[in-house]
């Protein structure tokens, strides 16, 4: 197993009113930097500490230990969770293998689908993808950013078009899965929950690369607009999942019909209510 | 004897999203009533989950089948049940409710308002339905509209199911008595009482085949849990 040192928020070295400001929306956490949310002016360096990571494959885990290192306000607990979080994905190999499960999954949906617009579009999603851990690449060390501005502000163009076409093409994956024959369905749906698990993660690696552009507005405006996408997309999706086990609980669909739906329910439930997820699209750091 | 055995069956799939409270609920009424015929309570999947019955639905459900099966065939004991569908089916033809182009669902409502067509359970529907008429479908005012109403209304037929099982187990404290003596060789009254009180009370006497006894309350608790579910949403 693999283990990891990221740095986390040391809260014990937080004066008392940065954490009410942080809890109060007054401020913000950008480039581990306390600023207002107002103006984005310097309100306090923050202070972290080297923590061990035993496993960079399950966020929830790492999201637990970060709530852990927080205090019991809730808005330190989101903090606390999306800055080790946070750091997992930008620090480390997470998103890189996340990056190999989804083009395995690609692979799979090619075989079945090959030179189905589901493949031309499926595979423009994985060169997102690419682009992503490319921009972490160049994000991951202050050093890296000063000595190549225009790169990030280039990956910065691109990846806002290539997250617009994912976003929508993963909306329309929904209207597609009734379309498609069961053992194609469940490699689309397979897909589809990596996919859709990974675009919060990609968002995150996004908005950070514009803070470090020191492009606050900019870095703010991506994580809304793609937390909007991303809720409309979840809510598409619980909608065609809900019709669909509805039906099964009306009694009127047939046994194979949701099958591949409830052999990945608990995917899909755990994909629905992902906090970490969420947190990571609401939460600066 | 043979083996339980769960024929796929599109009316009781939805059971594998109920928690164990609810299929134990269902179990209880299953074993409550059907006397020396139950197989659940040593069928060795049920007792291995008997802490997380939610793991072990289609033994509960394949014991309703059988049930089932002997209100058709009236063969007990072959070990083959019926589909849920077929046993709705029956106690809508004894009920005189025609089923013919219902779904299951609609079957369960026409039930749900047979059952609740007793004067004392209607009564006290009414009253309920009235008190919040203002935030559902308008005042009902009489029995008539409050069934179109209930008829229309998949939510309405949840809240009514919920008041149903409520109404009846109000019934069954007040009756208790009555209720033991019925079912004198019955110890676990308390989940049997909210189900054979009221309004089935007369219907269940009335009904030469025992299985009936376990058919009628386990279709009112299975209408009740598809309502549950289908207002909760699974995901």
């Amino acid at each position: 197993m693999t283990r990891d040192v990221i740095f986390a928020i040391d809260w014990n070295e937080v004066p008392a009113e940065i954490v009410e400001a942080l809890n109060s929306g007054r401020a913000g956490i950008f480039n581990g930097v306390a600023r207002s949310t107002e103006n984005y002016k310097i309100m306090k360096h923050m202070p972290f500490k080297p923590v061990q990571m035993d496993s960079i494959q399950d966020l929830a885990q790492v999201a637990q230990q970060g709530q852990a290192l927080a205090g019991a306000v809730q808005m330190t607990v989101a903090i606390s969770t999306a800055v080790t979080v946070g750091a997992v994905v930008l620090c480390t190999a997470y998103l890189a293998s996340k990056l190999r499960e989804l083009d395995s999954k690609i692979q799979r949906l090619d075989a079945r689908l090959h030179g189905q617009n589901l493949i031309f579009y499926a595979e423009k999603a994985a060169t997102y993808f690419a682009a992503v851990e490319a921009t972490r690449e160049l994000i991951s060390t202050a050093e890296l950013v000063e000595e190549n501005r225009d790169l990030v502000g280039q990956s910065l163009s691109r990846l806002s078009g290539q997250r617009h076409e994912t976003m929508a093409f993963l909306g329309n994956l929904c209207h597609l899965f009734d379309h498609l024959p069961d053992e194609d369905r469940g490699m689309a749906l397979d897909f589809f929950h990596a996919s859709l698990d990974f675009v919060p993660k990609a968002v995150l690696v996004e908005s950070q690369a514009a803070y470090r552009l020191e492009r606050f507005r900019l870095g703010d405006h991506v994580r809304k607009s793609a937390q909007r996408s991303y809720e409309e997309c979840l809510l598409e999706y619980r909608s065609w999942g809900n019709g669909l086990l509805n039906k099964l609980t009306r009694g009127e669909a047939s046994r194979s019909n949701p099958q591949v739906l409830l052999d990945r329910l608990s995917e899909a439930k755990s994909l629905i209510n992902n906090d970490c997820n969420r947190i990571l699209l609401t939460t600066t750091i | 004897m043979f083996a339980l055995k769960y024929k796929p069956d599109p009316g009781l799939e939805f059971l594998q999203f109920c928690s164990h409270e609810e299929i134990n609920e269902l179990s209880d009424i299953l074993i409550s009533t059907g006397g020396s015929s139950v197989e659940l309570s040593t069928n060795s999947e049920y007792i291995k989950n008997k802490e997380n019955l939610s793991k072990c639905w289609p033994i509960v459900a394949a014991e309703l089948q059988k049930f089932g099966g002997n209100t058709i065939s009236n063969i007990a004991r072959i070990g083959e049940g019926v589909l849920y569908d077929e046993i709705v089916n029956d106690l809508c033809l004894s009920f005189e409710i025609a089923s013919q182009n219902l779904s299951i669902t609609e079957k369960e409502d026409e039930i749900l308002l047979k059952s609740l067509s007793d004067s004392f359970c209607i009564k006290h529907a009414l009253k309920l339905f009235n008190e919040r008429a203002d935030q559902t479908a308008g005042n009902p005012g009489n029995q008539t509209v409050f069934m179109e109403c209930i008829r229309r209304n998949s939510f309405l037929a949840y809240e009514v199911s919920l008041e149903f099982m409520d109404i009846i187990k109000k019934f069954a404290e007040s009756h208790e008595s009555k209720m033991k003596k019925l079912w004198a060789n019955d110890t676990r009254i308390p989940i049997l009482a909210p189900i054979y009180a009221g309004p089935l009370f007369e219907i269940l006497r009335k009904k030469a085949d025992p299985a009936f006894r376990v058919t009628i309350p386990a279709i009112i608790h299975i209408a009740y849990l598809r309502r549950k579910k289908l207002k909760a949403n699974i995901l």
